[in-house]
């Protein structure tokens, strides 16, 4: 066990509760100095909560909450030494850009001209020290989210809790911001603790992911980790798309498995599997390969027919149907295919095939599920 | 309300207010569940019993305009009426439930009246401002007013009162000589007493045992006892300034600057004695024994005496020496559209049968020794009802007499009030 | 005005604009002549009356003269009527105090913890003033009374004393207070508050700095709802106060009724809404003296 003063943030144990549903479920958690940490999941994952304790906004019904290793649990918020930028950017309306900057530093009885100083180096730090003077409602809806995280950082807090900050963004807006938001989190070097249900912005920004789901965290891992290598169903389905396959482990050894999915063909692994168990295969659309002339089928191989045909610019997705009637979704990239492979037409008849590190081992079918869940694709995200 | 409240005329600002502030007060009274009197009950169930006369006998007109045969009298001098007919309609303005249901009836039972047809019809004001607006309009044709003694005098200065041809009313040698003339209307040629009331002033004896007789007495022990409990006196520039001057022994009605000099150091001398300056609703409080010593209305006196009969602990003093009266009059205006029959009225209404009943009814005194000698023990030797005249005499009539003076009633009030 | 205030960045200008375009009237001015004209005849009409009466002297009862003389108001300089004029501005300020002491909190509680009982609660404080202001005003009398519960059973006797009147005051027209304050308050976004308190601010430290200035508006309007028509009342100090407290209003209605002056009552009338003018203009530009300058 590590000592508790290599984690600014520790959990053990916690469990929150709102009448009957336990939105954060015993959960143990440990965010290390200076990261960027993120809490992906659906709503109503347990996420926002987790970051409301940390806040002190909510105090939890179980466990232990240590903020710099120091029990945190009954001190109020104004009291932790932590700050939030909220999704609704919170800005005071009635105070200009500057002094919503300052007003924290005013509430810890700092002097007017060093607040001010402070207030517009944050302002600066966030390119805004030319709008010091204007009321928040003058401001771009980009502009008042960066003077709400210079609002925070200038209270040089241990922990920067930031809660879907860009969810009320545009798109490019949004881009923007993450390349900006990670400049900043390496400038200042304080820890980030970054709530969003958006798993691309979760990759691109995060050193670490913890993703949540039903008030646990399901995998806690690097972004490159939780991609390769999700460890549950959900985390396959939840960060990228995944197709998903179900079948019986036929053979477990020297590092491969087999698995029967009823697609015609061995699907096989590489890894440890066990044997005689149902189980749940995911295969990523960008790992499966398509071939126009139909090839022989083998392990891997699947000949297929074209359902449909899109172009997505510089990707094309295909949906085609396996032997056993079932879908799956497949991605290439334009740049790279075979210029045939872009005159595939829907009915063609192709070849499905893909490596031995493509398949993933998604962990076990219960009883109940493994009757009437056949090959399927997981498209809607949350 | 089965009578004008004498106190209705002379409240405070907003005067309309001031019958409603007495009903709710009542009304709230009654709902909280506190004690009522048997008396208040009585003119609570009141409302109903007249409600329903009133409809009996209020709106049984045949139409206005079959009263045609009388030629409006416009003059206000002795035109004599002698010898014309009577009309077949009367048309009153009057307080409401101010005359007893029999006596509309009985009047219409003469023989002279029956071979006229004359019919009634009556309408209701509830503050002599009403009536006086009303008049003020014209063309009202009313031909019985009762106006207070403030609008008489208004009236006839206006030229609005018919002078009464006097043959026409032999009845009015029942009425007592004092109230024939009177400083409101001096040659006694307008007006027909209706009946009457005075201001005296009521102490809990067992606080309060020394004897108080006079005005002056009464505000005396107002600073001495006022530690002992609530005192109140009557409010409204018309009746503390006035009230105080007649303590004083001074003309009520002066314009003399040093007359008003004096009773202003009157009133600023007491006033530290004075826990209250209410005229609307403290006969309930007295009657409860949360006032130990005020002045008061000597109807409401008598009301507040009764509702303490159990205790005993009020004695109310009509005073000796000077004090206020008031009285309503029967009244014709000068354009009275059948002031024959209007004339018969108020004959009638100085019959001592009549006044009998009326007295009964509004329990209110009428100036009339022969009809007040036939009442029962319980009005005829209550001195709270029948005031003597011995007293009554040395009283006076309030009068608005100019806006000067009213205005210097009004300043002192002020003062008065806003001294505490 | 900077440059870079006076050129807004696109993305809020067009929003603005495209806003400002779709809220055009689209129905023709004439069309609020018949309130305008119930304006000018009754509000302006009564007030043009009111100033006439004033200049005007008095002939008889309720008789005038119109004529310009500046009599009646210097009547109401004499100190009689100076003094009624401060002690009633003072007890319509101390009544206002209470009421907001009172009244804020309520409604406070009421934006804040209510959740879905904020209609019934609303409608709690809305239904006594659906009964006659009177018979409110003498059920007071009855708890307030020296013989009544109050005084029984805390021996607290207020009767016909000033703190009889000032709740008097704040019980009839405490309704006009919470109502605006309430509504200012649900319209409040209380992540402000959480804000607050993350950057330190302590609760009530955050209260004074962010809810109490958003709340301003209604607060102020709530105010001068409450404050106005009290230095106007006269049933009040009437029944509560035994007569004893005598506020402006009792003597332009003595002036009125009692005394048929109507150009002395609107003398004192005038110079009431004069007075009035000049405190309440006071009040807003002080009120709102950080919402226009900023801190």
């Amino acid at each position: 066990m590590s000592d508790a003063n290599d984690f600014d943030v520790e959990f053990r144990g916690i469990t929150k509760r709102f009448g009957d549903v336990a939105a954060v479920n015993n959960v143990d958690l440990q965010v290390r100095k200076g990261e960027f940490l993120s809490l992906l999941g659906p709503s109503g994952c347990g996420k926002t909560t987790s970051l409301r304790m940390i806040a002190g906004f909510e105090q939890p019904d179980e466990g232990e909450l240590l903020i710099g290793g120091k029990d945190a649990v009954g001190i109020p918020p104004y009291k932790r030494d932590v700050n939030t930028v909220f999704q609704s950017y919170a800005l005071f309306p009635h105070m200009s850009i500057i002094d919503n900057v300052a007003f924290g530093l005013k509430q810890r009885g700092v002097n007017k001209s060093e607040r001010r100083a402070k207030a517009n180096e944050a302002l600066e730090l966030v390119q805004l020290s030319h709008r010091a003077d204007d009321r928040p409602t003058m401001l771009s809806g980009g502009q008042q989210q960066r003077v709400a995280l210079a609002r925070a950082l200038v209270m040089n807090p241990r922990v920067l809790l930031l809660d879907e900050p860009l969810g009320a963004l545009d798109l490019k807006l949004r881009k923007e911001m993450q390349f900006e938001l990670k400049r900043i989190q390496e400038h200042v070097g304080i820890t980030f603790i970054y709530v969003t249900h958006d798993q691309e912005e979760a990759l691109s920004m995060s050193d670490r992911i913890a993703v949540m789901s039903h008030g646990v965290i399901e995998q806690l891992d690097e972004p490159r980790a939780i991609y390769d290598n999700p460890k549950t169903a959900f985390v396959a389905s939840f960060i990228g798309e995944m197709n998903f396959l179900t079948g019986t482990v036929t053979s477990a050894n020297d590092g491969h498995w087999t698995v029967d999915a009823g697609v015609g063909v061995p699907v096989q692994g590489v890894g440890a599997a066990p044997l005689n168990e149902q189980v749940k295969v995911g295969l990523r659309p960008e790992r499966l390969v398509i071939t126009p002339n139909s090839d022989e089928a083998g392990t891997n191989r699947v000949l297929s027919t074209v359902l449909s045909k899109m172009y997505l610019g510089d990707q094309i997705q295909f949906v085609v149907t396996l032997p056993s009637g079932a879908t799956i979704v497949a991605i290439e990239q334009r740049a790279s295919v075979d210029p045939a492979t872009d005159n595939i037409k829907p009915g063609d008849r192709v070849t499905v095939s893909w490596d031995a590190h493509a398949p993933l081992l998604l962990g076990m079918v219960d009883a109940q599920t493994a009757n009437n869940s056949d090959t399927s694709t997981i498209q809607e995200k949350p | 309300m089965s009578q004008k409240e004498p106190n209705q005329i002379r409240i405070l600002a907003p005067r309309d207010v001031k019958p409603k502030l007495d009903y709710l007060a009542r009304e709230v009274q009654e709902a909280v569940g506190q004690p009522i009197s048997r008396r208040q009950a009585l003119s609570l169930g009141g409302l109903a019993v007249l409600g329903l006369s009133a409809a009996a006998c209020g709106t049984a007109s045949t139409g206005t305009g079959g009263g045609g045969s009388a030629a409006p009298s416009g003059s206000t001098g002795g035109t004599s009426l002698a010898g014309k007919p009577i009309e077949n309609m009367l048309e009153i303005f009057n307080w409401s439930e101010y005359d007893d249901p029999s006596t509309y009836e009985n009047f219409k039972k003469q023989s002279e009246i029956t071979a006229a047809g004359t019919q009634i019809h009556e309408t209701y004001y509830s503050s002599n401002d009403e009536l006086l607006a009303k008049m003020n309009a014209g063309g009202a044709g009313y031909d019985i007013i009762v106006p207070t003694q403030n609008a008489v005098a208004q009236l006839l200065q206006e030229n609005k009162l018919m002078k009464l041809d006097m043959s026409l009313i032999p009845n009015i040698s029942n009425i007592n000589a004092s109230f024939l003339k009177t400083n409101f209307d001096p040659t006694g040629e307008y007006h027909v007493a209706k009946d009457f009331g005075t201001t005296g002033f009521y102490y809990n004896n067992t606080i309060i045992t020394e004897k108080l007789e006079t005005m002056m007495d009464f505000y005396n022990a107002l600073p001495k006892y006022v530690s002992k409990g609530r005192t109140n006196v009557l409010d409204g520039a018309e009746e503390v300034v006035p009230l105080a001057l007649l303590a004083l022994g001074l003309d009520a009605n002066t314009d003399k600057d040093e007359d008003f000099a004096a009773a202003k150091d009157l009133l600023m001398k007491i006033r530290p004695g004075v826990t209250t300056i209410v005229a609307s609703d403290y006969i309930n409080d007295a009657s409860a024994g949360k006032i130990i010593l005020g002045q008061g209305w000597n109807g409401d006196m008598r009301r507040i005496v009764q509702a303490r009969k159990a205790q005993g602990d009020i004695t109310a003093i009509n005073p000796t020496g000077k004090s206020e009266i008031w009285a309503d009059s029967w009244c014709i205006p000068s354009d009275a559209p059948h002031p024959v029959a209007a004339h018969h009225w108020i004959n009638w209404l100085c019959t001592p049968t009549v006044a009998v009943k009326e007295m009964e009814y509004h329990n209110y005194p009428i100036p009339m020794q022969s009809a007040i000698d036939q009442l029962g023990p319980e009005l005829k030797d209550d001195p709270l009802f029948n005031v003597p005249t011995s007293l009554t005499d040395n009283y006076e009539y309030i009068l608005n007499v100019s806006p000067e003076v009213v205005q210097k009633r009004t300043k002192i009030y002020t003062d008065f009030k806003a001294a505490g | 005005m900077t440059v870079d205030t006076a050129v807004p960045t696109p993305e809020a200008t067009t929003s603005g604009v495209g806003r400002r375009r779709s809220f055009k009237p689209r129905y023709p001015a004439w069309l609020a002549l018949p309130s305008l004209a119930y304006q000018i005849i009754f509000f302006i009409g009564a007030m043009s009356i009111l100033v006439a009466f004033s200049f005007a002297t008095q002939t008889g009862f309720n008789q005038i003269t119109y004529g310009f003389s500046l009599e009646q108001y210097k009547q109401v300089l004499d100190p009689t009527y100076l003094g009624i004029f401060a002690r009633t501005l003072a007890m319509a300020a101390g009544g206002t105090i209470l009421t907001i002491l009172v009244g804020y909190p309520v409604a406070y509680w009421m934006a804040r913890y209510l959740g879905n009982n904020k209609l019934i609660a609303l409608l709690l404080i809305i239904v006594p003033f659906w009964t006659s202001f009177l018979i409110r005003t003498y059920a007071l009398k009855i708890i307030l009374d020296s013989h009544g519960y109050l005084a029984q059973t805390l021996h607290v006797d207020l009767m016909y004393s000033a703190w009889a009147v000032g709740i008097g005051l704040v019980y009839n027209y405490l309704p006009l207070f919470i109502l605006p304050v309430f509504s200012s308050l649900e319209r409040m976004d209380w992540t402000l508050i959480e804000a607050a308190n993350d950057l330190s601010a302590k609760p009530f430290s955050a209260f004074r700095q962010v809810t109490l200035p958003l709340t301003l508006p209604g607060f102020v309007t709530g105010a001068l709802l409450v404050f106005i028509p009290m230095t106007g009342e006269y049933v009040i100090p009437a029944i509560l106060g035994g007569g004893k407290f005598v506020f402006i209003g009792n003597v332009i209605g003595d002036a009125f009724n009692s005394a048929q002056n109507p150009p002395f009552g609107s003398a004192l009338a005038i110079s009431l809404m004069l007075a009035l003018s000049v405190f309440v203009v006071i009040y807003i530009l002080v009120a709102t003296k950080e919402e226009r300058f900023g801190s």
